[in-house]
């Protein structure tokens, strides 16, 4: 597969340090050059995206393109999470793709209800994962069309 | 006295002889004399005989004295001359012709007389003639010769008693002489005479025999009269046996029977009101009506003589007293009589005594009270005494007692008749005795030499078995069935009555006999054979409700173990809604008793929960329009305010002829299983959330063992050897392996707990969709997939069963080790349900292994020959048995398997209500086969009555 260049900013929720590792990995293997951010729980991840905190500054808290989202999350679950970045008025327009262990189809139903705009569940074989990641890139980085604003493209 | 004529006449030739009879029946003539030259001269003789003087010499009477006519019948003139001249100067003399012209006209006048009195004479149907007084027949008129069918010449001139009239009856003949001979002297007779008419018949005639007077008193001819009376007579003497028959009729009634006139005397009565009264004819003759009561019932008397006459009839109850002033109690009845003319002229009327009547009925009251109280509740031995007691109070018995037919209970304990080996009263039958159970009057005890009496001996024994069907004596001391004679005289008893008590159309059941010191009449034995059968029903009664009571028992003994509450529903045409029965575990459901309820229906409605009753109600009313298998759950509060759910379900038992719908069901509280199945939710949620949490904990560690060990893979490759890498590898196989169990673990706990809504489906598309999925495997191997013939649409689980076609199509590709794998998938249509089947021409199974292979993790192959977990097979069956279907397998080793599955067709088995029968075979509370053919019956629409 040919290098894809995609430039959207990926902010990666994920509290597991191995899956950190294993996405970034993924990435890279994947040959996404796209900058991947990583806050560790759902605070962190609406602290980064309302610029809070940490991430008071707007360049340790760029817009992202695409959120990779875990839904378990420690602290604030993961859909809550989601919930409030679907309910903000300028978050919303942010895809969101949740990436998790399971296919339970409460789990699916409930993350639609509060709108993600993908589900994706993590394969245990590493390639597989891999496979997945580009597929993500592939769609949502060069496919999909993003909404104006919070994109940055060079 | 007029002076009669004297006259003499000339000549007794025809003319004088004429003249001389003519003037001799004139009253007022005399003849004094007849003279005539021939002394034998007709007219002579005549005169001798009516003695008239005569003579051959008129002039000897010419100047006779008192002489005024002179009749010259000779016809000669030398007479009338020579008369002329002598005869004295007054005297007239008239001649021949004038004579004659006199004689011609009077004896015109005569015939005309003659014939009008001899018209008078023949035209009368009455008898009458005429006779000289010395009895002889002068005349007879026509009647009378008719009468006798005689001629006249038969009888003129002869003596009447000896025409033929008289001559039948020398009685009469001789009557009739006597009285002739006084009418000759003056008297009149009359009496009733006999005389043979001429058809033979004899007739009865009123005879009158009259005497004519000449002006002298003398008797010159007698005038005999005859009416015949013999109808009369006949009308007479019927008349008199009319009467006799009627007082013979009133003599033998034994009622009293009576007419007074208005004063109250009696005018006609009987026999029996003498006997009654005790008087005798003469007394009774001269006595008022008022005589024969008392004086404080006399009003009465009068008050009903009063209102017979003015209504026409009355009735009165008073007592007469008879002449030694007994009391007799009487119904008197009475009419009023009246004359032609509708005057009222006495009353008549019956008397009856009502002393026998009155004690009849006393006995007759006693019976129908004692059959009052023998409906009242008590037990059978209670009311048989109660009979023998009425019999002895009723019919002042001595002593009565009453038997039962039963086992022989004492044969083996001491019974005497038990040991007696010879005689005529031998005990034959030990299954038969009779048991004595009542006995009032002189004896009560029941367990005395009495006892029991063996069957078909003795007396009693013989009247139970037939022997005697009834029996009644008057003379018991003599009787030779009675055995103990001297006791019974000692006893004074007199009669003994036995009766056998039997149903309508049965055998004997029993004996009722009774001993008296009086005589029993035939009504006294009629009425206790009225009591014997009255005896009898009490008996079948008593045993059938002994029977009804212990079966009542048993049913209450065995609803009342019963869990929850067992009933019989009842639903009336109109809607209206009761329980006919309902065992007593409604208490513990409801806190409520069963006779509660049953008195009040709605107190059963008022348990039910408001939000409950409308669902409740419309499941009860669809069920019985349709007659189909009623269940339903809905919550109660019970008495004590708690709240439980209850299950009530039923089966339609029968519809009777008014169109009341009969049901028999259970009411069962499940609020435990209810309790269970919230509990067994939220265990299944938890279990849920457990395996969720465990299976996502036990897969980031995995997926993370993957990962870093592909990382060392291919990071590190030039830096290991082969066999550090085959290791790695070998790591990740593993990791896979474990994801893959996790995720079968997770899909098979799943599945129990996760039911996705059954739909209709077309499993022919499912089967498109597996291939579809299939497609890269099944081109890598190059299997082909086709349908046999065509699927059918069923109700089922899409997901679920695409799954599991999935799996077993798989299956049957992946472990097929021909070059070209066939997978053939079809259905066979059963009764039931759908057999489905998928086919390979793989290796085929060894039959040891049919059962293994549906286990979960079983797998026949080593590890690394397949990719499969062993679980697919075990998802399958789960798939299967959640529609409540089968599976399994056929194979043989070299020639292929064939998977089987079946889905039941029942959209209602395939969702997995249960029904009670269900319930019931789940239970063994009952067969499969039964509950078909009950289910099949109700079906039918026979419907059972079980």
């Amino acid at each position: 597969m040919s290098e894809i260049r995609s430039m959207i900013k990926i902010l990666l929720v994920e509290d597991n340090l191995d899956d950190v590792e294993i996405t970034r990995r993924a990435l890279k293997d994947a040959k996404v050059l796209n900058k991947l951010w990583i806050v560790r729980d759902g605070e962190e991840a609406l602290d980064f995206l309302y610029r809070k905190n940490q991430y008071k500054d707007p360049d340790s808290s760029p817009r992202p393109g695409l959120i990779m989202l875990d839904i378990n999350l420690p602290k604030i679950n993961g859909l809550e999470v989601l919930k409030r970045i679907k309910q903000n008025s300028k978050l919303k327009r942010i895809p969101v793709v949740v990436l998790t262990v399971s296919k339970r189809d409460e789990d699916i139903i409930r993350a639609y209800d509060c709108n993600c705009n993908s589900f994706i569940q993590k394969p245990v074989e590493f390639e597989k994962f891999v496979d997945v990641i580009r597929q993500i890139e592939l769609y949502w980085g060069l496919l999909n069309l993003n909404s104006p604003n919070g994109v940055e493209r060079k | 006295m007029k002076e009669k004529i004297g006259i003499l006449i000339i000549g007794a030739g025809k003319s004088g002889s004429e003249l001389i009879s003519l003037f001799s029946g004139i009253d007022t003539v005399d003849v004094a004399g007849v003279a005539d030259i021939d002394q034998d001269a007709p007219g002579i003789k005549l005169a001798k005989e009516l003695n008239i003087p005569t003579t051959s010499d008129y002039r000897n009477f010419i100047n006779a004295k008192g002489l005024s006519l002179i009749f010259n019948a000779t016809g000669d003139d030398k007479v009338r001359e020579d008369a002329a001249k002598i005869k004295a100067p007054g005297v007239e003399l008239i001649n021949s012709y004038s004579a004659k012209l006199i004689w011609m006209v009077a004896e015109e006048r005569m015939r005309e007389a003659a014939q009008k009195a001899r018209a008078i004479f023949d035209q009368t149907f009455q008898f009458i003639g005429l006779m000289t007084p010395d009895g002889k027949v002068v005349e007879a008129n026509r009647a009378a010769l008719e009468f006798a069918g005689i001629e006249e010449s038969a009888v003129l001139g002869k003596p009447f008693w000896e025409t033929p009239w008289w001559t039948h009856s020398p009685d009469m003949q001789e009557r009739l002489r006597q009285a002739v001979k006084r009418v000759a002297g003056g008297e009149f007779i009359r009496f009733e005479a006999t005389h043979i008419a001429k058809d033979g018949g004899l007739h009865y005639v009123d005879f009158s025999l009259k005497p004519i007077k000449d002006t002298s008193g003398k008797v010159v001819f007698m005038v005999p009269e005859g009416r015949d009376i013999t109808e009369k007579r006949r009308a007479e003497d019927a008349l008199k046996t009319e009467q006799r028959k009627f007082s013979d009729a009133i003599n033998a009634l034994s009622d009293s029977f009576f007419v007074l006139d208005l004063n109250g005397k009696f005018l006609m009565w009987n026999k029996a009101l003498e006997e009654i009264t005790q008087h005798t004819k003469e007394e009774v003759a001269v006595m008022d009506v008022a005589e024969f009561f008392e004086k404080s019932e006399k009003e009465k008397v009068f008050k009903a003589i009063a209102a017979a006459i003015e209504k026409g009839h009355a009735s009165l109850e008073a007592n007469v007293i008879t002449k030694s002033n007994k009391l007799i109690p009487h119904s008197i009845m009475g009419k009023i009589l009246k004359d032609a003319a509708g005057n009222v002229i006495g009353v008549a009327g019956i008397g009856r005594d009502m002393s026998e009547r009155k004690r009849a009925e006393e006995g007759i009251r006693k019976i129908n009270r004692m059959q009052a109280s023998l409906l009242d509740v008590g037990s059978l031995d209670e009311k048989l005494k109660k009979i023998t007691d009425g019999v002895v109070d009723i019919f002042n018995a001595d002593f009565a007692r009453i038997w039962l037919i039963d086992r022989g209970d004492r044969c083996d304990s001491g019974c005497p008749h038990a040991g007696i080996t010879e005689g005529p009263h031998v005990c034959r039958s030990r299954d038969k005795c009779l048991h004595l159970v009542a006995s009032s009057g002189r004896y009560t005890h029941i367990d005395g030499g009495h006892t029991r009496v063996p069957f078909g001996c003795y007396k009693i024994g013989g009247i139970a078995s037939g022997k005697y069907p009834s029996f009644l004596t008057n003379d018991v001391a003599n009787d030779p069935h009675v055995h103990k004679h001297d006791w019974a005289k000692e006893l004074g008893l007199v009669s003994f009555a036995g009766f056998q008590l039997h149903p309508p159309h049965g055998e004997a059941i029993g004996v009722l006999a009774l001993f008296s010191k009086h005589t029993i009449s035939d009504d006294e034995f009629m009425l206790l054979e009225n009591i014997s059968t009255m005896a009898a029903r009490v008996i079948q009664t008593g045993i059938a409700e002994e029977l009804l009571r212990q079966s009542k028992e048993n049913l209450v003994r065995i609803t009342n173990a019963v869990p929850g509450a067992v009933y019989e529903f009842k639903m009336t045409p109109e809607g209206k809604m009761e329980f006919t029965f309902l065992s007593r575990g409604i208490k513990e459901l409801l806190g409520v008793s069963s006779d509660d309820i049953l008195k009040d229906f709605s107190m059963a409605w008022s348990h039910v929960l408001p939000e409950d009753v409308g669902h409740l109600r419309e499941s009860i009313l669809v069920s019985a329009k349709t007659q189909a298998l009623w269940q339903h759950e809905f919550r109660v509060r019970a008495s004590d305010d708690s709240i439980k759910t209850i299950l009530g379900s039923s089966a339609p038992t029968r519809v009777d002829s008014a169109g009341n719908s009969f049901w028999n069901g259970t009411l069962l509280d499940i609020e435990d299983r209810k309790k269970s199945e919230d509990e067994i939710r939220e265990i299944n949620k938890e279990l849920d959330d457990f395996t969720y949490i465990v299976s996502h904990d036990l897969k980031e560690p995995l997926r993370s063992i993957d990962a870093f060990s592909k990382f060392i893979e291919t990071d590190y490759k030039d830096r290991m050897d082969a066999e550090g890498v085959k290791y790695l590898e070998r790591i990740r196989a593993n990791c896979q392996m474990m994801q893959k169990l996790i995720e079968n673990l997770l899909e098979i706990s799943r599945m129990e707990r996760t039911r996705n809504l059954s739909e209709d489906v077309n499993v022919e598309e499912i089967v498109d969709e597996v291939k579809f999925r299939l497609e890269y495997i099944t081109k890598e191997k190059n299997a082909e997939i086709f349908i046999k013939d065509k699927l059918p649409r069923i109700f089922c689980d899409r997901v679920r069963l695409t799954e599991a076609f999935a799996n077993l199509i798989l299956n049957a590709i992946k472990f097929n080790d021909k070059k070209k794998p066939i997978v053939e998938i079809g259905c066979d249509i059963e009764n039931n349900f759908y057999k489905f089947y998928v086919k390979d021409n793989g290796p085929g199974i060894d039959k040891k292994y049919f059962n293994i292979i549906f286990q979960i993790f079983q797998r026949l192959g080593r590890r690394e020959d397949s990719e499969g977990t062993g679980a697919g097979l075990a998802i399958v069956k789960k798939i299967i048995r959640m529609h409540k279907g089968d599976i399994w397998v056929e194979s043989e080793k070299k020639k292929g398997s064939v998977f089987y599955f079946t889905i039941p067709r029942d959209k209602e088995t395939v969702m997995g209500r249960r029904r009670i029968g269900e319930i019931l075979i789940d239970k063994n509370l009952v067969s499969a086969e039964d509950l078909k053919k009950a289910l099949d019956e109700q079906v039918k629409g026979g419907g059972s009555d079980e």
